[in-house]
């Protein structure tokens, strides 16, 4: 045999799989190589984000030359490598592994919250036998309440141990094992110990079957009935990416979105289980005005004239603005602030910092809020006490994205523009304006190593209640401080080409996985 | 009958796919006593009476 001509792609290993042709870096898994190819392998044990583990064996493949099947998820690429994924051999392997692992596996996905999005079933589907050859009566164990958010339903569990490995390498906090041996096997946790950690919440995401359950999510709705859109965590300013899962306009599940560059596959407990505000009902629908009795309620362009003729009329303007509204919101009402003179700030919110150890720079972040790194580029000073020194002379305008509002002095005229109308403001208030949380317009927000990252709309907002983004706009026209687009793609569109920070980026450059912002403080990992 | 078939096929799922080979030796018994013996156990199945003799079990009974 001749020695293998010199590669075409020095560095890069050239291989077939499924008759096409891939070239990937050398050490790349088959599973992997695979991906690049559009060719799925099945597999339950391997996660990107998690160390081989090679148990499972659905990931079997045929390769030429080996002697016999071999786990894709284990296997290395080889430069000339011809991988069969889909030959009889290794469909019928995979379907044995299917029968082995489905043999004390409870026929109950009609009452199992897995169901719809179940890997389990989607290769049994694709791949598995129709009937069951098993007479013999199933294992059964009880459900084990796990702590935190998680609870373990043994029997539907496959041992694919990705939870065991999550909290042993990513979360640093060996809680799990693989208790007893053989088909008693089950994931057992350490006495005394419970799931606990920060960020442990993921061994959910990463469980593929049902075995593994949110406790908040337990039996609130099927997967196929829920509707998604990509967004970012509000949390802190981290900037997860995460999918927002709604069914009937309600927000009711909020899941990590993989971005290598952001929060890999994960999502901290204190994010995935914060979004309960954003269905609140109690909110503020209708634009308001001071009439001669209290509050009435108005046009929008009744509204917003009033406000805008309130603020002209002021001899002092402090804008607070909440550092969790998005990058447009705050970059138009910079400009208000600049044209009036205002005051611009805003109250961070902290709490303590939980890092999970196993990902480079991934925590739950100290800094409270969404967009904080946003607000500061925008000129908004962080300050403790928004309200101090605040006098009968001045004009406060609130902007809140849902965030706790600051508490503002009696006597001091206000301007809400909010998604809520505290009632202890209610007196003092000239003018209500009714805008979106976070998950009822688009925007983005910069994260604290300043990538600047989409959210898009994932529910309707209720009543007359308009995008802040709007809403602030047409303030901004009224005062003739600028007139700005109406779509938040335009205003980013114009917002790049005002503030150096953001040159270059765009709706379209960002996609859904962002872009980096030149900070004028370099900050890293 | 067909659990012959099913023996065999079963024995084959775990034979070479296991990470761990006491798979394999587990099965092995099992394949090679269906193919050096398959037709004691044909013979055995449809009567449910063995029909090899041994001898120290046919004096006992004596």
């Amino acid at each position: 045999m001749t020695a293998p001509a010199a590669p075409a792609n020095p560095g890069m290993v050239t291989l077939t799989i499924e008759g096409r042709t891939v070239v990937v870096p050398p050490g790349t898994n088959l599973i992997e190589a695979a991906k690049t190819a559009g060719v799925l392998i099945p597999h339950y044990c391997y996660h990107p984000s998690l160390p081989v583990a090679g148990v499972c064996r659905m990931c079997l493949v045929e390769v030429e030359k080996f002697p016999k099947l071999t786990p894709a998820c284990a296997t290395t690429v080889g430069e000339g490598q011809v991988v069969h994924v889909h030959s009889d051999k290794a469909r019928e392997a995979r379907k044995g592994v299917l029968e082995f692992l489905l043999i004390n596996h409870p026929l109950d996905c009609p009452i199992c919250d897995q169901s719809g999005e179940c890997e389990l079933q989607d290769y049994t589907f694709a791949e598995g036998r129709k009937d069951s050859r098993y007479m013999e009566p199933k294992r059964f164990n009880p459900m084990e309440d796990f702590g935190g958010d998680v609870l373990y339903v043994p029997n539907r569990c496959i041992l694919c141990t990705r939870c065991v490995r999550f909290m042993d390498v990513m979360a640093n906090d060996p809680v799990l094992n693989v208790s007893e041996r053989g088909d008693r096997a089950y994931i057992g946790k350490f006495e005394g110990s419970d799931l606990t950690h920060a960020w442990a919440g993921n061994v959910v995401d990463l469980c593929p079957v049902g075995a593994l359950l949110s406790k908040d999510f337990l039996n609130k709705a099927r997967a196929w009935e829920l509707d998604r859109a990509a967004s970012i965590c509000p949390g802190c300013s981290q900037g997860c990416n995460v999918m927002l899962e709604t069914r009937d306009n309600v927000v009711v599940r909020l899941r990590p979105r993989p971005n290598a560059s952001v929060n890999q596959h994960f999502a901290c407990d204190v994010g995935r289980l914060n979004y309960r505000w954003i269905n609140r009902r109690d909110r503020l629908e209708y634009p308001q005005v001071r009439a001669s009795q209290g509050l009435a309620t108005t046009s929008w362009t009744d509204a917003i004239s009033a406000a805008a003729a309130a603020m002209r009329d002021a001899s002092r303007v402090t804008i607070i603005a909440s550092p969790s509204l998005s990058n447009e919101t705050l970059f138009l009402l910079s400009r208000i602030a600049t044209h009036l003179q205002a005051n611009a700030v805003m109250t961070v919110p902290r709490g303590p910092e939980a890092p999970l150890p196993g990902v480079k720079d991934l925590a739950l972040r100290a800094e409270r809020a969404a967009n904080a790194t946003g607000a500061a580029l925008f000129g908004f000073t962080d300050v403790i006490a928004p309200s101090a020194g605040l006098g009968a002379n001045d004009l406060v305008i609130v902007v809140d994205a849902g965030s706790t509002l600051p508490t503002i002095p009696h006597g001091v005229r206000v301007i809400v523009i909010g998604t809520t109308l505290d009632a202890a403001l209610a007196g003092d208030v000239v003018a209500a304006l009714p805008v979106c949380n976070f998950a009822e317009e688009d925007g983005t927000f910069t994260n604290l190593r300043g990538r600047v990252q989409r959210f898009l709309q994932a529910k309707a907002p209720p009543a007359q209640v308009r995008p802040s983004y709007a809403v602030v706009s047409d303030l901004a026209a009224t005062l003739g401080a600028g007139s700005y687009p109406a779509l938040a793609s335009d205003i980013f569109a114009t917002l790049a080409t005002t503030v150096p920070a953001f040159a270059g980026l765009s709706y379209r450059a960002l996609g859904l996985q962002g872009g980096p912002a030149a900070l004028p403080v370099a900050v890293s990992a | 009958m067909k659990d012959l078939d099913t023996l065999l096929e079963i024995a084959d799922n775990m034979t070479g796919k296991t990470i761990c080979v006491l798979s394999d030796s587990c099965a092995t018994p099992v394949v090679s006593g269906l193919k050096k013996f398959r037709g004691e156990f044909e013979a055995k199945i449809p009567k449910n009476r063995s029909s090899v003799m041994i001898p120290s079990f046919s004096t006992a009974a004596a």
